[in-house]
């Protein structure tokens, strides 16, 4: 894919209608583009463009969570192409907000950057109790497991959640956690595999946490 | 000097006696006298202001109690963002609406009939957010979910009709007296597009909603407008200082742009109506600032309450004090982590605590508080440490 259809993708992602990504990805699938290369070289190449210019300030939330609805587009038309050839995701990710925490507006950047990025995301919303993260993590068997809270008690919730997913599961996925409160030495005291400060260190941090190994 | 006069002066940048010192305490009294774990010498049924005293500082009356209702009336309408609370110096009275409550466990679920169409909301209170303090009940179904709400929502603002209750705010006036200084409240959102933000919509929904309904949002918008002319004239004209207007500026959430087109305008059409008329005007700005530091002296904004520093956001006091160039009181400093043992130990308290206060340096307008809350399992003691703090070194102006 060249230079000048990455741009292509990326101008279809900052474009307020949804039918121009549709029809970028279908005329590259009727064009014989292999569809690991339309995700990887063209959607998420664009996708990582639109991160970096948030992360300088050059553009605001709202125009990320259209890039993020556009890229989720592109993305189920080509889910049943890469199913078929039997490209497997980048990863499973399921994320919450933990109980007694009602803040999701951080969670939602961090779902959709994944999104973006080409993990399959399974948010499992705000108020998350325990079991229902555990359920998820029997029933989705995710290679990550994102946390958020936003208050300092529930941030200690995120110690609960973490102990219990390690205590019932032999193989856990990595725990990666997040959130105004949450600090690095937080994350490092309470034994989470990772912590992100944003959405896009959040991308970051799970593609290194993959590539040595996943779970 | 009393503090009523101390916040005051601060406020209009001139210079008090003493640095005001005025925590806010209502989250970690809800939630500790739920718990009944309220620390000695209370008892468990001390009150706010018993506390408040006990601490030494003023009273902290900027944010309206909004569960502690004299009647269902004063907060049924939480779901739009209308409120007819006790102190409040207007009341709000919906005409052409028919009101239907249900109640369903924890919810409430209102549902608005106008000439027009139906909408619908819903919010609940558990007990978990009881426990947690919380104290304002939390939207789980908002009132617009399609796009031919709209219309309906803008009728029902274009016909709420906006009543001085000048004697309800007087009430609060006299019961703060001269501890503290009795904020007037106008609104959580400053203008109609932020009040379509943060009370319509799901938070992420709203952004999405600017590319698929632009029309639709913009209409609404203008409904609102004289709603929130009334109450601008209706404050403008009340017997209070200070009014208060506009919650939570974060640079993510009412993003540069955002605040720039939305928000300071509406500010500077309230603050024009209220300088001539010598009142103040007072945001809550809880919420990351970096980014919107420059562009709140802009704003006629007076009072930025709840400004939050390091480490809990990216800025420090002296960055803050550096953009606002004297134009604008910051009201806050401590940021609520600094209260809690599992955050700083209490040598990292009293290291933070110096240097905060030799930032604050000289203490032109400033008001110490914290940002936003004290919470819950604040370790009490330093609240009494930070008033010790105030009265060895906060004699105005600091030099040393
Ligand atoms: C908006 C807001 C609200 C909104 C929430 C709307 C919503 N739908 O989410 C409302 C008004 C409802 C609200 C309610 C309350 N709030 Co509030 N709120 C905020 C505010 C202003 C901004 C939060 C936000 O959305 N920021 C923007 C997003 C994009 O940033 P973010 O959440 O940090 O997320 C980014 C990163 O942290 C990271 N990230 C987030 N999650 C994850 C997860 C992973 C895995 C990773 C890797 C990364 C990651 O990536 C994100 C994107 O870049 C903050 C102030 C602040 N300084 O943060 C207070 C704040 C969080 N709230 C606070 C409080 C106290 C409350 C209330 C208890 C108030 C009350 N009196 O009732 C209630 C809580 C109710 C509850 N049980 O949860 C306090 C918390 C204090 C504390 N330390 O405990 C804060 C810090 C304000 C303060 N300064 O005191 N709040």
């Amino acid at each position: 894919m060249t230079l000048e259809s990455i741009k292509l993708f990326y101008e279809a992602l900052k474009n307020t209608d949804l039918s121009v990504i549709e029809r970028l990805v279908k005329k590259c699938l009727d064009e014989q583009v292999p569809p690991i290369d339309i995700l990887n070289k063209g959607l998420i190449q664009a996708m990582g463009i639109i991160g970096q210019e948030f992360k300088a300030g050059q553009i605001w939330v709202p125009e990320v969570l259209l890039a993020a609805r556009n890229m989720h587009a592109g993305i189920n038309l080509i889910k049943p192409h890469l199913l078929k050839d039997k490209v497997p995701s980048k990863g499973k990710f399921v994320i919450g907000t933990v109980k007694g925490d009602i803040h999701d507006i951080g969670k939602n950047l961090v779902s959709m950057m994944m999104t973006g990025a080409g993990y399959q995301v399974i948010d499992l919303g705000i108020d998350v109790p325990r079991e229902s993260f555990l359920r998820a993590v029997a029933d989705e068997k995710p290679q990550l497991l994102g946390l958020s809270a936003l208050l300092t008690t529930t941030m200690l919730e995120m110690r609960e959640v973490l102990i219990s997913i390690r205590e019932t599961f032999p193989d856990p996925p990595k725990i990666i956690v997040g959130g105004a409160p949450v600090t690095q030495k937080f994350a490092e005291e309470i034994g989470a595999d990772g912590y992100g400060e944003d959405a896009i260190a959040a991308v970051e941090l799970s593609n290194r946490l993959i590539s040595q190994g996943g779970k | 000097m009393t503090y009523k006069e101390r916040i005051l002066k601060a406020a209009r940048g001139e210079w008090a006696d003493h640095l005001p010192w005025v925590p806010r305490i209502d989250l970690w009294h809800n939630s500790n006298s739920m718990r009944g774990t309220l620390p000695k010498p209370f008892k468990q049924d001390a009150s706010l202001d018993e506390i408040a005293d006990y601490i030494g500082g003023g009273y902290h009356k900027i944010v309206p109690e909004f569960l502690k209702v004299r009647s269902p009336e004063d907060n049924i309408d939480r779901g739009i963002g209308v409120y007819r609370l006790w102190g409040m110096a207007y009341r709000p009275e919906l005409i052409g609406v028919d009101r239907e409550v249900k109640k369903e466990g924890d919810a409430t679920l209102v549902t608005y009939h106008t000439p027009i169409g139906s909408v619908s909301c819903k919010y609940i209170y558990t007990e978990e957010m009881k426990r947690a303090g919380a104290s304002i009940t939390w939207i789980t179904e908002h009132v617009i979910k399609e796009p031919k709400d709209y219309k309906i929502v803008g009728y029902i603002f274009k016909n709420i009709k906006i009543h001085p209750d000048y004697d309800n705010y007087l009430e609060f006036q006299r019961k703060v007296g001269d501890k503290g200084v009795a904020a007037a409240f106008a609104n959580l959102s400053a203008s109609p597009m932020h009040h379509i933000m943060k009370e319509f919509l799901d938070a992420t929904q709203f952004y999405l909603e600017m590319y698929d309904h632009p029309k639709e949002m913009q209409g609404l918008s203008e409904d609102m407008e004289p709603y929130f002319d009334q109450i601008f004239r209706v404050l403008a004209d009340s017997p209070a200082e200070v009014i208060f207007s506009g919650a939570n500026y974060d640079e993510m959430i009412t993003y540069p742009p955002f605040f720039r087109e939305h928000i300071i305008p509406h500010l500077q059409k309230l603050a024009d109506l209220l300088h001539p008329k010598g009142k103040l005007l007072l945001c809550h700005c809880d919420g990351e600032n970096k980014g919107l530091l420059d562009l709140i002296p802009e704003s006629g904004m007076d009072i930025a309450e709840a400004v939050c520093p390091q480490p809990m956001t990216k800025v420090t006091i002296r960055e803050v004090k550096k953009a606002f160039k004297g134009k604008v009181t910051i009201f806050g400093g401590v940021p609520s982590v600094a209260l809690l043992e599992e955050s700083m130990s209490d040598e990292e308290f009293e290291h933070f605590m110096k240097n905060l206060f030799n930032e604050i340096k000289p203490g032109d307008r400033f008001i110490l508080g914290v940002s936003d809350t004290t919470p819950p399992d604040a370790k009490f003691e330093r609240l009494l440490r930070i008033t010790e703090m105030v009265q060895d070194w906060g004699k105005l102006p600091m030099t040393e």
